[in-house]
């Protein structure tokens, strides 16, 4: 405290910006959230050092990841991870790298990072990176393997693993409704499928649409002729009975994510309270 | 250079545990990974109740939205949708213009008409927004 | 303690003392320090930042044009165009530049910004280079077509850059679609004024339209008679698309005329950034 007091008194004395006042301010403006004006101020001290320390590019790609340019803050993190001897900065950065491929859904190329995380990151901090691999292989539909890594996590505490068994046992949960079945099943009668998925009142909606327009055709084509039924009536049937096919497929997706989704959190739930338990203890 | 930062040691020991975001953090950061985003929209921000003509017409507009066109396929071509923009011009400019520049709008939804608008940036359909009066 | 509270009281004066000797070129405020920052900046395209950077060496030396010209590019690669004037007209007075390179970088700020009055009034009495004050007075001309009629009256012809003269001459084949025109058009044949605006394809499809429910219309009436609701439906319908259509190619001729209008100024604008 006493060197920061006297290094930013010295600096406004005699009227110097330096290396270690534009540091301050930059951390001031990051906690404060002004990541533009913090992002300027670190690459200004890094720049007059050549970038060569990991700690400033190490903040540079906080900024950019805080600003939500993840591909900025990830070519940062790169650097810190070329040059640092530093274990702590160097899981940090793996992590904050592999965590945005996670978050934009590029589940492929987290698991590449995974696997070239270096050796001693993973025996200091295997529980991050077990967590990041569970993750990802939840979102590549690898169940097994997920359960595997999420499991690896709470080890030593039975109860949680055989929670986390009992989870993911629940296979109605993880592969049901299948959309394929519903899409068949809409094929077949509209609105069937959505009955399946379980939405009612679409699977409503749908039938009662497209049987009012069959419905409608029949009497068109009686009270005037096949023709006019065909051109006036025909094209407007195929809309709403493709439209309630791709809604189908869309219903029962959600509906299964949904049920992922839970069983996902649960999961997590699981992980982080045998965590807590394991601290207090 | 050669100055070494004589706080930065400092700095990096307070801000250590902000840094090292522990499981924890990495928990929260992900816990809603999964989760399914309702993308179902409002349409009743595209009415207007000004007077009765107005009246029906929205009321029109809110249950074609609801029970017809949310079983259509996606066939608009534009962003605005042909009805959404039904109705923001009818409130933009009245009732009989309004429908005029909506039966425009219908004949000009077809499938060639990609090159003679810009493309919207999200739903990356041509897009042609209803002009607003000067 | 109190041999803690002298160490500390030492290290305080010490440093008083010592810090700013030590630290005189670890100023980060430095000029040079800040023009090498400031280009880091702009070669790694962060211009909004660089700008802030020339902006404040602007502020340290105003009789540098360099920093200013500089100040002025950041600010237009960044596309913060009103920004950049401002930055530049609060500290500088546009009739006091000197160099050429300051002179360019205002005028292309200044066209894109499109409030060029300055420029304009620099025309008539600033001195510069003949061959650059024609181009540049011809440019300013393009870019008013056609609020003000295009001539060549008062410039020097064979100082004029041959692609701008070309672009001079394009300025007479833009087409201006008459509305009223396209509207009178789509009332006597529909979708002709639609294919006068350049939209054959809306065109065709209005025809479409317009005769499908027409023809459909047509039926039920000479089948089921004048009560027929399907006919009336389809009648009005048509009638509906019809007087759409009339509407429509009225405003696709406005729209025509406007959006070349706008594309020939861009193109202007565009050739001359890119020449000077």
């Amino acid at each position: 405290m006493i060197i920061t007091f006297i290094s930013i008194n010295s600096g406004l004395l005699s009227g110097q910006y330096t290396a270690d006042s534009a540091l301050s301010f930059a951390d001031q403006q990051y906690l404060r959230g002004n990541y533009s004006l913090a992002l300027k101020e670190y690459q200004r001290v890094s720049f007059h050092d050549n970038f060569s320390d990991a700690y400033l590019l190490f903040k540079i790609g906080d900024c950019y990841l805080n600003q939500g340019d993840w591909t900025h803050a990830r070519y940062y993190y790169d650097q810190v991870i070329r040059i640092t001897h530093d274990d702590s900065l160097l899981v940090n950065a793996e992590i904050r790298n592999i965590s945005t491929r996670i978050q934009e859904e590029a589940y492929k190329r987290a698991l590449i990072n995974l696997y070239s995380v270096h050796d001693t990151v993973y025996r200091q901090y295997n529980d991050e990176i077990n967590l990041l691999f569970g993750i990802t292989h939840f979102g590549l539909t690898e169940f097994d393997t997920s359960r595997y890594y999420f499991k690896k996590i709470v080890e030593t505490d039975s109860l949680a693993c055989a929670k986390i068994d009992s989870l993911f046992s629940l296979k109605k949960m993880l592969y049901k409704p299948n959309p394929n079945l519903a899409y068949a099943l809409s094929l077949v009668i509209p609105g069937l499928g959505q009955l399946y998925a379980g939405d009612v009142p679409d699977a409503l909606n749908s039938f009662i649409l497209s049987g009012s327009l069959v419905g409608l055709s029949v009497f068109v084509a009686y009270q005037y002729t096949l023709l006019d039924a065909i051109l006036s009536i025909l094209p407007w049937y195929q809309r709403y009975y493709m439209g309630g096919l791709e809604n189908t497929n869309e219903i029962a997706e959600k509906k299964r994510q949904e049920r992922r989704s839970s069983i996902y959190r649960a999961t997590l739930d699981i992980i982080r309270e045998s965590k807590n338990k394991q601290e207090t203890l | 250079m050669k100055y070494k930062y004589r706080l930065l040691g400092l700095v990096f020991a307070l801000l250590l545990p902000l840094l090292s975001s522990g499981q924890e953090d990495l928990i929260s950061t992900h816990y809603h990974q999964f989760d399914v985003q309702d993308q179902k929209v409002s349409y009743r921000q595209y009415t207007s109740t000004s007077n009765e003509a107005n009246q029906i017409f929205s009321a029109l507009f809110l249950i074609y939205k609801e029970f017809i066109s949310s079983q259509d396929v996606d066939a608009c071509v534009f962003t605005p949708s042909c009805s959404v923009y039904a109705m923001e011009s009818i409130k933009e400019y009245g009732i009989l213009i309004g429908i005029c520049s909506a039966l425009d709008r219908l004949t000009r939804c077809h499938g060639f008409a990609a090159g003679d608008y810009s493309i919207h940036p999200h739903t990356h359909k041509n897009y042609d927004p209803v002009e607003k009066k000067d | 303690m109190t041999l803690l509270r002298k160490k500390i009281r030492l290290l305080v004066v010490l440093a008083m003392v010592a810090l700013p000797a030590f630290s005189q070129d670890d100023n980060l405020f430095s000029q040079e320090k800040i023009e090498a920052y400031a280009g880091f900046l702009f070669n790694t395209n962060q211009y909004g930042f660089a700008a802030e950077e020339y902006e404040r060496l602007v502020f340290l030396d105003r009789s540098n044009e360099q920093y200013q010209a500089k100040m002025l590019k950041s600010y237009r690669f960044a596309g913060e165009y009103d920004q950049g004037m401002r930055a530049f007209e609060s500290l500088n007075d546009p009739r006091e530049i000197t160099g050429t390179d300051l002179l360019k970088e205002y005028s292309k700020i200044s066209l894109l910004s499109g409030n060029p009055g300055n420029i304009r009034l620099m025309l008539d009495d600033y001195p510069m280079d003949e061959g650059f004050k024609n181009n540049l007075d011809l440019t300013m001309r393009l870019i008013s077509y056609p609020e003000y009629s295009l001539n060549l009256d008062g410039l020097q012809q064979d100082l004029l850059n041959k692609d701008l003269l070309d672009l001079y001459n394009e300025a007479f084949n833009l087409r201006h679609k008459n509305r009223f025109l396209a509207a009178s058009l789509s009332a006597v044949v529909p979708g002709l004024g639609k294919v006068y605006a350049g939209k054959w394809k809306d065109a065709i499809f209005s025809v479409l339209f317009i005769s499908g429910t027409g023809y459909q219309a047509y039926r039920a009436f000479k089948e089921h008679g004048i009560e027929s609701v399907y006919g009336w439906i389809m009648g009005s319908l048509s009638f509906g698309f019809y007087i759409g259509n009339i509407y429509g190619s009225a405003k696709a001729a406005r729209l025509y005329t406007l959006n070349q209008n706008l594309d020939y100024r861009e193109k202007v604008v565009d050739y001359y950034i890119h020449q000077y």
